[in-house]
């Protein structure tokens, strides 16, 4: 074997290692971007899901806040429906001891200066005249 | 019914007459005490107690009238304020539910954040391996004139 051969095998050699050193490299360089490519990806979608996630949480807030507001309506109705009724509880209860006196007195009087005619009279007043 | 048929007419006829026709002045005296002075038989006393009977009665029933709508008012406030209960109650769960919801809003959002850290990281990476994956100009020059260098060697 010549010096020539020897050089052109070793030549060759260092071609294919340096073509397969290159075709290594670029096979680990194109694995890594798309190792990164499909990380990025699924981050995405992750990052989807959580933000859907979010939203849902946000109008089901949303929805309760809707209702709070309504039954804070509701209540607030009731209650100035309960003030008038205080309002009326007062009044009858004003009535009642206007009544209570006034029954106090009648019970006080033991005879009221009347004739029978009279008498029936107001006696088919409570519903029981004297026919 | 014709009056002047039934007992309690002809009765209260004969009720009647005595507070004309009194008997003595001492009776009178004694049984119109506290009328002013005004003579009264048995019967007129009767009569007068009755009609204070009838008085108290009417009074009784106006207070009973008065009672029932107390009542009924006191009823109805009631009713009203077990509504309110109610509805209270009611928010009180909701608010609960709302709060809940919004931590929970939160939470997700803060993962959301996370995860949108980790779109960034890895694009990141992508974009440094691409940078990787492009020569630089300089590179290039080597390369033509490594390629060079051999094939004058080989020549």
């Amino acid at each position: 074997m010549t010096l020539q051969t020897k050089i052109y095998i070793a030549g060759g050699v260092a071609i294919v290692l340096i073509v397969l050193t290159m075709s290594l490299s670029m096979w680990m360089t194109n694995h890594r971007i798309t190792q990164a490519e499909r990380a990025a990806s699924a981050a995405k979608q992750a990052a989807a899901e959580k933000e859907k996630l979010a939203a849902e949480k946000e109008t089901e807030a949303a929805t309760y806040k809707e209702k709070t507001e309504y039954l804070e309506k509701q209540i607030a109705e009731i209650e100035a429906t309960a003030r008038k009724q205080d309002e009326e509880i007062e009044r009858t209860k004003n009535n009642t001891a206007a009544a209570r006196s006034r029954v106090d007195r009648a019970r006080s009087v033991r005879s009221v200066d009347t004739n029978a005619d009279e008498l029936c009279g107001k006696l088919a007043e409570v519903g029981h005249g004297c026919e | 019914m014709p009056k002047s048929d039934t007992g309690a007419s002809s009765r209260s006829k004969t009720e009647a007459e005595p507070q004309i026709n009194v008997a003595s002045t001492t009776e009178r005296q004694s049984l119109s005490a506290q009328h002013g002075g005004k003579p009264q038989t048995k019967e007129s006393g009767l009569i007068n107690a009755c009609a204070a009977a009838v008085g108290d009665l009417k009074a009784t029933r106006v207070l009973v009238e008065t009672l029932t709508d107390e009542n009924a008012a006191l009823k109805n406030r009631l009713d009203s304020e077990k509504q309110t209960a109610a509805l209270l109650t009611e928010l009180n769960a909701t608010r609960k539910s709302e709060t809940d919801a919004l931590r929970e809003t939160v939470a997700a959002k803060n993962e959301a954040i996370v995860a949108k850290d980790a779109v960034i990281a890895s694009q990141d990476t992508l974009i440094e391996a691409l940078k990787k994956k492009k020569s630089s100009p300089w590179k290039r020059l080597g390369d033509v004139l490594i390629g060079a260098a051999l094939f004058a060697v080989l020549k």
